[in-house]
């Protein structure tokens, strides 16, 4: 019998090491080629003078290419989520993403309240009393994806308080006589339902729910400012809606996988029917500086993330981007 | 470079699997390949640690060969101790500095003045292996090495100079020279290896969680004593997991090229008592200070119980000592003192009756938390706190409590069946052969188990999910 039982381990160790080897390989030989070139890039930017500091750069680089590029590397992500989706986990890697029970995604934290730092409410102040005193100072209070009266959580995962941080926030702009914006009152009132203002798989809110906060300051602006608004450009009408099925995997989808989740987000991009004309200027880098003119669709949104086969993974390829091209420090557009 | 990394999975172990056996009628050519490799693998974490790390193995060689050559014993004698004394100052500056300056001074200032100290990955591992190698020239257990570069593989060898298990040098000496590799070994040493890292990635990672989230809200204030207690019972089972994994990854990449390192864990938790317990925890670590202090103090064999309460304090101060530069790990080493002493003196090891063993495993299981939760607490101040917090001051029911137990439920499970010696039950049961009929399932489900946790650790580790190892600090 003890021999059969070390025959046996024979036999698995072939198999591990046949496994082994293949993954090894196949990574080597098709990972190698962007190991070596972002290797070289780091290289040639790495001038530290001290001979065991840039050596043990390049060291560190080397491995951050090697954990980061591996075949297939996704596949697994995704093969990780459907392992925590398997055990019915409302969290994921360390509590990375947190799943309610509508399905939606979260970045939470283990908080204890809705503190809110005073010095927040100091530096709006500080920066109204900085501008002349007919400029207008309005604080514009976003939704929270922890939508109250629809987002539920199993008892006891980790919870910011994100929204009694709004509301405590609004409450110190107030004491400093700063106009608030809030717009999760609007969105109360609105008819877009609670699971449709953020994407599922991404902390962000819909287009769809920035096209109606945009109508709703315009209006908040207008009633309370008499900014004047052009009724024709909040009409939605004049506007075209275009909406990619299943084409957006988030930030948080990104992270867990399609698995986890269960789904993948429908994309809306909204640009003018009218005519505008718009000029954009953006320095990601000295090397990489955007600036595209033309109409609005031309100049402040990017079609990049929508070319076919490009790896949804990918953050550079996240659909929600197209947007001004992503985020940058400092944009400058001219109408 | 951890096991459990893609870099040393995919590229530097299979690298040098092949190559280690390509050279495979050449032994020296072997050993200077696995020095090198051990060098390659060491330098990952660091250039400056691996510089320092040559730099020990140079003198401990040095030193080895004047012990050796020196004739007289007085002479001979001042060696070793100048030896050992150098090693010890070696571990003390990059391990004690801070710790020693600010118990002095606990504004934090004598330590500032002294910028820029890390501590070396596994040097207290390695200087350990070093002192072993001196102590036994010294005996004439075992000749110096002439090769520098055995030396090196004597003291650093890359499956366990980070952390452990630690061999003597009468364990390894021979083994340079002399080693059977063989299919058998092989194979058994890579199952361990797949086994070690499933132990280490599920079970280890996953109570790790736990158990340093509930740390963190200590640090916070007072906590509920539901979350405390599994806070407690969370750490107990990753400190095990954990270096219990490595400890098998390293014997199993040992076994693969060949060497036969000894065991390191003996299914711990099922000790009776404290003494038992150290006779399966961390056993090479136990194995030294028993080898090199306890024996040469006198050991158990002295006229007079406070001869033998002294060899037990020293002991076991030095074994808190090891552990780490913190006031609560000296006296984890004391509560570890006093159990030891109070079972020897009331002879406690020998009770054999089921009410006394039902009894001593609570008294285990009540020391065993006691014992980590000290040892993990970042300070006496959050130790304190941590115990009063397992005492009810925060409250007794948290939601966070019942929250961990749900999400993390199966690898607690899985933990709880792992502590027990079952996988061992269920070997020899196949092999005494007492279920023929079932042969077949076992013969088909260990290759597939093995197979499956392999593939189930792959995705963890290419996913990247949180992997402390606490070993690695020391």
């Amino acid at each position: 019998m003890i021999k059969k039982i070390f025959r046996l381990r024979i036999y698995t160790a072939i198999i591990l090491l046949i496994l082994l080897y293949s993954f090894s390989i196949v990574n080597a030989i098709t990972q190698f080629p962007t190991i070596q070139q972002n290797f070289i890039i780091d290289a040639a930017n790495n001038t530290e003078p001290n001979f065991f500091i840039r050596t043990q750069t390049y060291i560190k680089r080397l491995n951050y290419h090697i954990n980061n590029n591996f075949y297939s590397r996704y596949t697994f992500v995704e093969l990780y989520g459907a392992w925590q989706r398997l055990l019915n986990k409302k969290e994921e890697n360390n509590f990375e993403v947190i799943m309610d029970n509508e399905g939606q995604a979260h970045y939470e934290y283990f908080g204890k309240n809705g503190h809110v730092d005073p010095a927040l409410a100091k530096r709006v102040a500080n920066l109204k009393k900085s501008l002349p005193t007919k400029t207008q100072v309005i604080a514009i209070i976003p939704p929270e994806k922890d939508i109250p009266n629809y987002t539920r959580f199993e008892q006891g995962l980790p919870f910011g308080y994100y929204n009694e941080r709004a509301t405590n926030y609004i409450h110190e702009l107030q004491q400093k006589n700063i106009a608030a914006f809030d717009i999760r009152k609007s969105l109360t009132q609105s008819s877009i339902k609670p699971a449709d203002i953020f994407f599922k798989t991404d902390h962000h809110w819909r287009v769809t729910t920035a096209f109606f906060a945009y109508q709703h300051l315009a209006h908040y602006l207008q009633t309370n400012y008499n900014f004047p608004i052009n009724q024709a450009y909040l009409d939605k009408e004049n506007w075209n809606f275009l909406t990619y099925k299943n084409a957006f995997l988030g930030s948080m989808g990104r992270k867990t996988g399609r698995y986890y989740l269960g789904t993948v987000d429908d994309i809306t991009l909204i640009f003018p029917k009218f005519n505008t004309n718009y000029e954009m200027l953006m320095e990601y880098n000295k090397d990489t500086v955007l600036h595209p003119k033309g109409r609005f669709e031309e100049a402040l949104l990017s079609y990049v993330p929508f070319q076919n086969n490009l790896d949804q993974f990918n953050p550079y390829y996240d659909k929600y981007s197209s947007y001004l091209s992503g985020d940058y420090a400092l944009a400058h557009i001219v109408k | 470079m951890l096991f459990s990394s893609i870099v040393f999975l995919f590229y530097f172990f299979p690298s040098i699997l092949i190559i280690y056996y390509a050279l495979n009628t050449h032994r020296l050519a072997q050993n200077i390949f696995l020095f090198v490799a051990s060098m390659i693998f060491y330098a990952w974490v660091g250039i400056k640690f691996l510089l320092l790390l040559l730099c020990s193995i140079i003198i401990n060689y040095l030193l080895g060969l004047l012990i050796e050559y020196i004739k007289k014993t007085r002479i001979k004698k001042l060696t070793l101790i100048i030896g050992i004394t150098v090693n010890i100052l070696y571990l003390g500056y990059f391990k004690y500095t801070y710790f020693i300056l600010n118990s002095i001074d606990g504004s934090g200032w004598l330590a500032a003045q002294i910028p820029g100290i890390i501590l070396p990955v596994g040097i207290s591992f390695y200087t350990f292996q070093a002192i072993s190698y001196l102590i036994d020239i010294y005996r004439k257990d075992c000749p110096a090495q002439k090769n520098p570069l055995y030396t090196g593989l004597c003291i650093a060898l890359f499956t366990n100079v980070t952390s452990g298990p630690i061999m003597r040098y009468t364990q390894i000496e021979k083994q340079l020279t002399f080693r059977p590799e063989s299919l058998r070994m092989f194979s058994a040493g890579l199952c361990r290896f797949c086994k070690g890292l499933a132990k280490k990635l599920l079970l280890a990672n996953n109570m790790g969680i736990v158990a340093d989230h509930i740390f963190q809200m200590n640090q916070a204030g007072t906590i509920p004593m539901t979350l405390a207690l599994l806070g407690s019972i969370s750490y107990t089972l990753q400190i095990l997991f954990d270096f219990a994994s490595y400890s098998d990854m390293a014997i199993g990449l040992g076994y693969m090229f060949g060497f036969k390192i000894p065991e390191n864990f003996n299914y711990p938790y099922i000790a009776k008592t404290v003494t038992e317990f150290w006779r399966r925890w961390h056993i090479t670590l136990g194995d030294w200070f028993k080898t090199y202090v306890y024996f040469p103090l006198g050991g158990s064999r002295v006229n007079s119980t406070d001869t033998l309460v002294r060899n037990l304090l020293i002991v076991w101060v030095l074994t808190g000592i090891w552990h780490g530069a913190n006031w609560t790990f000296i006296l984890w080493g004391l509560l570890n003192f006093v159990c030891i002493t109070v079972e020897k003196l009331f002879n406690l090891t020998q009770m054999s009756t089921r009410r006394g063993n039902f009894f001593l495993h609570v008294y285990m299981t009540i020391e065993i938390l006691c014992s980590w939760t000290l040892f993990r607490a970042e300070s006496l101040t959050l130790a304190g706190r941590y115990f009063s917090s397992l005492c009810g001051s925060g409250g007794f029911y948290s939601s966070y409590a019942l929250m961990f137990l749900r999400e993390f439920g199966i690898y607690y499970l899985l933990c709880f069946i792992f502590l027990l010696p079952i996988s061992r039950r269920f070997n020899s049961i196949f092999i005494a052969n007492i279920f023929p009929k079932q042969q077949s399932w076992y013969m088909i489900s260990y290759p597939l188990i093995m197979i499956g946790l392999f593939l189930i650790s792959l995705i963890f580790i290419i996913k990247g999910t949180y992997s402390p190892f606490i070993y690695f600090k020391f």
